[in-house]
């Protein structure tokens, strides 16, 4: 075939989406062990997963089916008894002790929780700008970064308040800030929705879903509500320490059933 | 290096591109990953062209090495993993736009976000972009098999499990598609070098 070939040029300019392809984080073959007095509990069994950039995947399992021992693990909060961790393809060495896995987590993980931990001494503002004053970055940035952010996530007005003075979607709001403005490339959000009513969830749902589509934002979340799972592209099912089936979001109304269905099996109806 | 040793590199990568597979078959993740990263490009801009934006086209791509992960123990021939990569990209597209249209109809065609991530796209270009966007899916993946993937009519044949002659029939009624689409002008010599040779 003569090497003129418009089809082919039309489409090799079709621009590859930065990063998005890319692996971020990869767990290969972990297991934890915790060794006690009279008896030993395997709370992580050969976990093999892979989580791309601007992906959002929604861990799902009762308590005690390690999917906070997991959430460890990849924080370098405690340390695997077997397996390596990977972040974009390279092994992630030595992260488990201090002071790398300070560093480590620093440099690459945001965190949300579900009790939100804002330091109750501190204003929005100040609380927001913690990641960065870490990173010491100048002053001047800082709050540029900090003003931008808070307009992003719409708690500009709030900027002198003390947490105690937000309900609990603008604390949710301030820690997601505080979370990704350091731009790490993983945000952890651990049942980010379990202390909120029903309308702040999709509220705050419907901004990591903005923040995942439109910065890109890898997130891993942490969940035990079918409901909150069908916000992922991808739900991985946790049980008795190992991922034991998964789903594809298709974003249509069946997910939620679809991902009730597989729940309920897992865990033989014991929601 | 000399155009004489072309046939060896040619030999070396095969068999190293087999080695591989096999490594990826028996569980390791890197084996694996270096194969997807050889073809990754290519395989989001399939996806493009059928879903023809990006946020889905990246699912598509997601979803496919997932389930290639997920099947590679399955593979029999290591030979064959390209075009068994490929055939998961292609179903995994049919399934994903089925499920799509049951919500919504999606747009013919997001030209806009197209244009708007690529200015140096010319005219005639965004002519044949559009008419390849338009073309029945059976016609665009026989061309995209044969004209962007560099398959022979035989190896199409194998990956979309139809008679060869169909798969001659289809490429040969998806390029006088694309004509008319483009009334003559700008890829005519193109199509014409192309149908003298099928």
């Amino acid at each position: 075939m003569n090497g003129f070939n418009p089809l082919k040029e039309v489409i090799d300019a079709i621009p590859i989406p930065k990063g998005r392809l890319t692996e971020v984080l990869r767990v290969e073959g972990m297991s934890k062990v915790f060794q006690q007095k009279h008896h030993t509990v395997q709370a992580l069994k050969n976990i093999h997963c892979t989580i791309y950039q601007g992906e959002m995947v929604a861990i799902m399992g009762t308590s005690g089916s390690g999917k906070s021992t997991l959430l460890n693990m990849i924080s370098a909060i405690d340390e695997p008894t077997e397996g390596a961790l990977f972040l974009f393809g390279e092994e992630a060495h030595d992260i488990y002790q201090e002071p790398n896995a300070s560093k480590f987590r620093k440099e690459n993980i945001g965190f949300i929780f579900q009790s939100f931990h804002l330091l109750k001494d501190l204003s929005v503002e100040d609380n927001i700008a913690l990641p960065l004053i870490l990173n010491d970055l100048p002053s001047k940035d800082i709050k540029v970064r900090v003003q931008h952010m808070m307009e992003k996530l719409n708690i500009a007005a709030w900027a002198k308040h003390r947490p105690s003075e937000l309900s609990g979607g603008q604390k949710q709001r301030v820690a997601i800030a505080r979370a990704v403005i350091a731009n790490p490339p993983i945000l952890l959000a651990d049942e980010p929705t379990g202390a909120l009513d029903v309308n702040t969830t999709d509220e705050i749902l419907e901004l990591l879903v903005d923040l995942q589509k439109n910065m890109n934002q890898t997130i891993l979340l942490v969940t035990h509500d079918p409901y909150v799972a069908t916000y992922a592209n991808r739900v991985l099912f946790f049980h008795d320490g190992a991922i034991v089936d998964s789903y594809q979001n298709q974003q249509t109304a069946e997910d939620l059933d679809c991902i009730l269905a597989k729940f309920k099996l897992i865990t033989r109806g014991d929601l | 290096m000399a155009k004489s040793n072309g046939w060896k590199e040619a030999i070396f990568i095969t068999t190293q591109h087999v080695s591989l597979v096999q490594l990826a078959q028996h569980g390791d993740e890197q084996a694996f990953y270096q194969l997807i990263e050889q073809e990754q490009h290519k395989l989001y801009r399939m996806a493009y062209v059928y879903v023809q934006n990006e946020n889905d086209a990246v699912e598509v791509f997601q979803q496919t090495i997932i389930r290639a992960y997920e099947g590679l123990p399955q593979l029999k021939e290591p030979h064959y993993f390209s075009t068994w990569l490929t055939r998961i990209i292609i179903n995994v597209c049919k399934t994903y736009i089925a499920k799509k249209n049951t919500v919504q109809l999606v747009e013919p065609h997001t030209l806009e976000d197209f244009t708007s991530t690529t200015p140096t796209y010319i005219e005639e270009e965004l002519d044949l972009w559009h008419s390849l966007c338009k073309l029945e899916e059976k016609y665009k993946t026989v061309l995209l098999l044969r004209f962007y993937q560099d398959y022979s009519v035989k190896d199409i044949a194998a990956i979309l499990q139809y008679p060869e002659g169909t798969v001659k029939t289809n490429i040969r009624r998806g390029l006088q598609a694309l004509r008319q689409h483009l009334k003559g002008a700008y890829i005519d010599e193109w199509v014409q070098s192309v149908e003298r040779g099928h």
